[in-house]
């Protein structure tokens, strides 16, 4: 009898291994058959990030208040999803490919070109009417696919790489100034070396944990600063340029003339030490601002320098998209437009994290001197473009700058070799 | 010469034979499912142009040609195959000494702690370990500079050079992982017979005569599955790099399981990454042929 019972159950193992082998072909291949029979599915899976990262309302408890209106409208049912940043894009893209049921139907997207040139993203111009055209200020800063079709649509538009000065620090070395062009830069550079060896005067993140990070706030604002396009007008990569050069050349002086340490090459935070008092000038988001002030940092900042292109910065449009797969597209698009109106951003941006609004009926503002940026500078940011194996060409250009630091390369040679690697190794 | 009679098999043997088979299919189904078929599936993928959301594109041998001409990755070998060279003797080594101290000379309750504590870091997960050696190994304010500062030493930029970064990296995985060999070995080492080790002792052998006459020839499949495992798990170094690192100072700390990972999931680029992929398997199992025929050598 034990024998029997023991093969009954190896037989019921293998046999449900199988089964689970087989997979769920409803979740591959349309997942929520829920109105199915009465139409397209009323039930919808989003996913955002986490943005709440002080002590109020949890994103969770935000949103689910919020989309239980736009669930009594529209008589659907939002499962909601909260992630963490943490490897943020690939965990997107691998759900997505689980499909309907399991992905999202509606997605929080950072980097784009590998989900649209997967086909993961559904256009979205058929949803688009003329008045969103004009209420949706944002709007054409998102993502196209080959066609030229809209596939996601800005919900968080903003955070530009500003200067931050520590003010104490430059008063202490005479400096009462902020400085406008590189040059000026350079110099109050020097004089805070001057004044206290002991700190990083400028510090940036050369050492970070990979390309994308050590690049935004680094390199990207003086890029743009020195007229630089990442593609040309045919989409081609364009690093190859005489901005980039400008620019190398700029990061390899504050090294060779001791602005920077040898540790600029490794993984010491600098966000940390300008919050620490250890450097006295930092690029970073303008989310930032309100941690410098919660640690009694008297500081103060401008959107960017002025180089050869005038004065330009950086800026992240992070969007909202609809899966491919996503059954009842005309209601995601609803959702999306739910999300991102004044009904909710206003308070999203209250409560949660600030931003610029993203409608023309908008009443919430960025704090100053963030939203005179806003209103006044919106020309001088630049997105940098999502582009095919931007993160392995980001990588790859870090690591040869971290090389130039080292003094083992020369702007030039960081250049060549970079787009050597791009061409021969990522490219298709 | 007349062919050996051989008698049926019972129904009672063939009976036992069904029942093994039964007992082994649902492991067996697991292990074809999850172990074996992912490498043919890697193999095939490696002539391919494959993005995972897409069907596989064949490229034949495109994406070896491309692997051959990486210098990236010719660059990530070598950092691994130091890597390797610094870490599988020295925790090996180690791992057999302190072993050896704790069977022979500690194995009371007091050396039942010290295995917990030796132990300890193996428990730890390799970014947690590698935040605190962050901290420690930081070159404004780290602790290991601020301890040699009161020598009159450094401070040293131990993550910003490219040498004593691989070699930092090198020693956090062997500070991490010596635990684990350790307690292996301790196993192996308690389980000689102990007539053997009184043998030694009636003839007068010393605790060194003792280790290498005895303990060391007696623990050889011990340190056959140690140096094995460390070599496997060495050259798919990745957590380690990736939190301490990133791979720099420019490429220096670069694995190659590290730029598998970046190619595979950062770019989603799955045919390239899994032809990487093919060729780290090759280089394990070329290692491991010349360390069986190693192993074999000394065992004649």
């Amino acid at each position: 009898m034990k024998k029997v019972l023991a093969l009954t159950l190896a037989a019921s193992l293998s046999i449900g291994l199988l089964a689970g082998c087989g997979g769920d072909q409803t979740a591959q291949n349309g997942g929520d058959t829920q109105g199915s029979g009465s139409g397209a599915p009323t039930e919808l899976t989003l996913w955002l990030p986490i943005y709440q990262f002080g002590d109020g309302i949890s994103d969770e408890e935000f949103w689910n208040g919020k989309l239980d209106a736009f669930e009594a409208e529209n008589n659907c049912t939002v499962n909601l999803e909260i992630l963490s940043w943490s490897d943020y894009a690939t965990v997107i893209y691998t759900g997505m490919l689980s499909g309907a049921g399991e992905g999202p139907d509606v997605v929080y997207v950072t980097e784009t070109y590998d989900l649209i040139n997967a086909g993961l993203l559904a256009p979205l111009d058929e949803y688009i009417t003329d008045e969103d055209r004009e209420k949706y200020v944002f709007l054409d800063q998102g993502a196209y696919n080959t066609e030229g079709q809209l596939c996601t649509w800005p919900m968080m538009a903003g955070n530009p790489c500003v200067i931050y000065y520590n003010m104490d620090m430059l008063e202490a070395a005479g400096i009462t100034e902020l400085p406008t062009t590189w040059d000026e830069f350079f110099n109050v550079c020097v004089a805070l070396k001057e004044a206290n060896p002991d700190v990083w005067p400028f510090i940036q993140s050369w050492g970070a944990t990979n390309g994308v990070s050590a690049m935004l706030a680094s390199f990207w604002p003086f890029f743009f600063q020195a007229g630089g396009t990442v593609l040309d007008e045919e989409g081609n990569l364009n690093m190859d340029s005489e901005a980039t050069l400008e620019v190398l050349t700029f990061i390899n002086k504050l090294k060779t003339e001791g602005i920077f340490d040898d540790s600029i090459v490794t993984m010491d935070d600098p966000n940390g030490k300008f919050v620490n008092g250890e450097a006295a000038i930092i690029i970073n988001g303008t989310g930032n601002a309100s941690t410098y002030t919660e640690k009694g940092i008297d500081w103060q900042c401008s959107l960017g320098l002025e180089g050869s292109a005038g004065v330009a910065t950086n800026f992240s449009v992070d969007s909202l998209a609809v899966a491919s797969y996503c059954e009842n597209k005309a209601l995601a698009a609803d959702l999306i437009k739910y999300i991102t109106s004044a009904e909710c951003m206003d308070d999203y941006h209250e409560q949660i994290y600030g931003m610029p609004s993203l409608t023309t009926d908008a009443t919430y503002t960025e704090p100053e001197p963030f939203q005179s940026m806003y209103t006044n500078d919106a020309d001088k940011m630049h997105v940098v473009p999502s582009f095919e194996g931007s993160a392995s060409f980001m990588d790859q250009f870090q690591q040869n700058v971290q090389g130039m630091l080292m003094g083992q390369l020369t702007p030039e040679q960081v250049i060549e070799q970079t787009m050597t690697y791009y061409n021969e190794q990522i490219a298709s | 010469m007349s062919k050996p009679n051989r008698r049926p098999a019972s129904r009672l043997m063939r009976r036992q034979a069904a029942y093994g088979i039964a007992y082994i299919t649902p492991g067996m189904l697991i292990f074809l499912v999850f172990c074996i078929a992912p490498i043919f599936m890697t193999v095939f993928y490696s002539f391919t142009q494959y993005n995972l959301a897409q069907p596989p594109q064949w490229l034949g041998l495109e994406n070896y040609a491309k692997v051959f001409t990486n210098s990236q990755l010719r660059r990530a070998l070598f950092n691994t195959v130091i890597y390797v060279i610094i870490t599988v003797p020295l925790q090996t080594l180690m791992a057999m000494f302190v072993a050896n101290f704790l069977a022979e000379y500690l194995n009371n309750r007091y050396g039942r702690f010290l295995r917990s504590v030796i132990f300890i870091p193996t428990l730890a997960s390799y970014v947690a370990a590698a935040s605190v050696w962050e901290v420690i190994l930081a070159s404004k304010g780290g602790l290991l500079n601020e301890i040699l500062g009161i020598f009159g030493l450094g401070p040293y930029n131990w993550l910003g050079e490219p040498t004593s970064a691989l070699v930092c990296v090198s020693l956090v995985a062997v500070w991490k992982s010596v635990g684990y060999f350790t307690i292996i070995f301790y196993a192996g080492i308690m389980n000689i017979d102990v007539s053997v080790r009184e043998a030694a002792l009636i003839d007068g052998a010393t605790p060194r005569q003792r280790f290498w006459k005895i303990t060391v020839p007696l623990i050889k499949p011990i340190t056959y599955l140690n140096v094995t495992l460390g070599i496997i798990w060495s050259f798919q170094a990745f957590d380690i790099v990736y939190k301490l690192t990133g791979g720099g100072p420019y490429g220096a700390t670069s694995t190659v399981a590290y730029i598998i990972y970046a190619y595979a999931f950062q770019d989603f680029r799955i045919g390239y990454a899994s032809a990487v992929a093919v060729l780290l398997l090759l280089v394990i199992l070329v290692i491991h042929f010349i360390q069986q025929r190693f192993f074999e050598g000394k065992e004649d």
